[in-house]
C-alpha cells in the first residue's frame, strides 16, 4: 500500500459499504496507488470467494440434520392460563371468606306471627354499666422497698 | 428471512432443513478456516445445536446472518483459546485447508487459502466474518465488541498480508 490516506474508507469502498465519500473520490481520481489498493482488495476478496467453495461433508450434514427438534413451545397465553385460573379461584375464595361484612344473616323471624316477632319499637334493655376496674396502687417507693427486702445488703462492719 | 426464523422458532423440521441448506456450507467453511480441519466438523455441529437451542430467544436486532456467525465465531474463539494453551505456535500454523484434497485446488486458490490460514487469529476472524460470512464491518465491530476503526484496522492488516502473499506467489 503506497498511499496511507483514507485507509478505512478504501476498505469500506472495496466492500461496497461506503455510500458517499466525495473527498475519497477526488483523491482516487488523482492517486494511482490508492486506486490500485482498492482494486487489489477487491481482487483478494474475489480470489478468496472463488477458492472458498467447498461444501460441508455429507456425513456432517446428516449429523446436523439429525439433531432432534426442540419441543414446540405453546404460545404465552396457553402457558399462562393455569396460573391465571388459580389466581381467579383464589380471588373468588378470598371474596367468599373475607368479603364485605354488611351481608346479614337471613331474617328467620320474617314469617313468624306478629305477636311472636320482636317489637321493632320497644327499645332493647340496656346492659348494666360494667364496674370500673380498680388497680392496686403500687408506687415507686413500694417497688424500691420490695427490692431492698429481696437483696441481703451486708452492714458496714460486715465488709 | 423472517419466515425462516418464524419456522425455526415454531420447531418446523422444514425450516431447520432450509437453515442447514442455506447456511451449512458457509458456517462450515468459516469454522474450518478458523479452527482447522481436525475440529471443524465437531465445532460446526455444535454451532448448529446451539443455533437450534437458542432460536427461541432470538430477537431481531442485527441481521440474522450476524446472529448465526456470532454463535459460530464464539465457539471458534473458545477452541482457539484452548488450542493456544495446548499446542505450539508452529502446529497451530500448519496449513489445514489444502490437506483434504490438494489435487483439486488450483495453485492460486491454494496460495490464498494458505495465506488466510497463516493470518493471526484476530485478523483472520475479521477477514472471515467479512469475506466468508458476509457480515458488514459495523456488525463485525459489534460482534467483537470493539470500535469500528479497530475492526477496519485488523482488516487492513489482513489485506496487507494477503496481498503480499498473492504478490509473492505471482513473483
Amino acid at each position: 500500500m503506497e498511499c496511507e490516506r483514507f485507509i478505512s474508507e478504501k476498505l469500506l469502498l472495496a466492500h461496497g459499504e461506503l455510500d458517499r465519500a466525495p473527498d475519497l473520490q477526488t483523491h482516487l481520481a488523482q492517486c494511482v496507488g490508492c486506486r490500485a489498493d482498492v482494486e487489489e482488495m477487491r481482487e483478494v476478496a474475489r480470489r478468496y470467494r472463488e477458492a472458498s467453495s467447498e461444501a460441508m461433508p455429507a456425513a456432517l450434514r446428516e449429523r446436523i440434520l439429525a439433531i432432534p427438534p426442540l419441543p414446540r413451545r405453546p404460545p404465552m397465553w396457553q402457558r399462562a392460563w393455569p396460573a391465571v385460573a388459580a389466581a381467579v379461584l383464589l380471588a373468588v375464595l378470598a371474596f367468599l371468606l373475607f368479603g364485605p361484612s354488611e351481608r346479614r344473616a337471613p331474617d328467620l323471624t320474617a314469617n313468624l306471627p306478629l305477636e311472636w316477632a320482636p317489637s321493632a319499637t320497644a327499645p332493647a334493655p340496656m346492659a348494666e354499666e360494667p364496674a370500673p376496674i380498680s388497680l392496686p396502687a403500687f408506687g415507686i417507693d413500694d417497688r424500691l422497698r420490695a427490692l431492698k427486702e429481696r437483696i441481703d445488703i451486708p452492714k458496714e462492719n460486715e465488709w | 428471512m423472517q419466515d425462516l426464523v418464524r419456522g425455526l422458532q415454531a420447531g418446523e423440521a422444514r425450516a431447520y432443513e432450509r437453515l442447514v441448506r442455506e447456511y451449512g456450507d458457509r458456517i462450515h467453511r468459516f469454522v474450518r478456516r478458523m479452527v482447522g480441519d481436525q475440529q471443524a466438523d465437531d465445532v460446526t455441529q455444535e454451532a448448529f445445536a446451539r443455533i437450534h437451542r437458542s432460536i427461541a430467544s432470538y430477537v431481531p436486532g442485527g441481521t440474522f446472518d450476524s446472529w448465526l456467525f456470532t454463535i459460530a465465531n464464539n465457539l471458534c474463539m473458545d477452541v482457539l483459546r484452548r488450542k493456544r494453551r495446548e499446542r505450539t505456535l508452529e502446529e497451530a500454523r500448519e496449513p489445514s485447508v489444502v490437506s483434504r484434497d490438494p489435487a483439486e485446488q488450483r495453485e492460486l486458490q491454494e496460495a490464498i487459502l494458505r495465506a488466510v490460514d497463516r493470518l493471526p487469529d484476530d485478523l483472520k476472524q475479521v477477514f472471515l466474518l467479512r469475506e466468508e460470512a458476509g457480515v458488514p464491518f459495523k456488525e463485525i465491530a459489534r460482534i467483537l465488541g470493539c470500535p469500528l476503526n479497530t475492526a477496519l484496522g485488523r482488516m487492513h492488516y489482513a489485506m496487507e498480508h494477503l496481498r503480499a502473499s498473492l504478490k509473492a506467489f505471482r513473483d
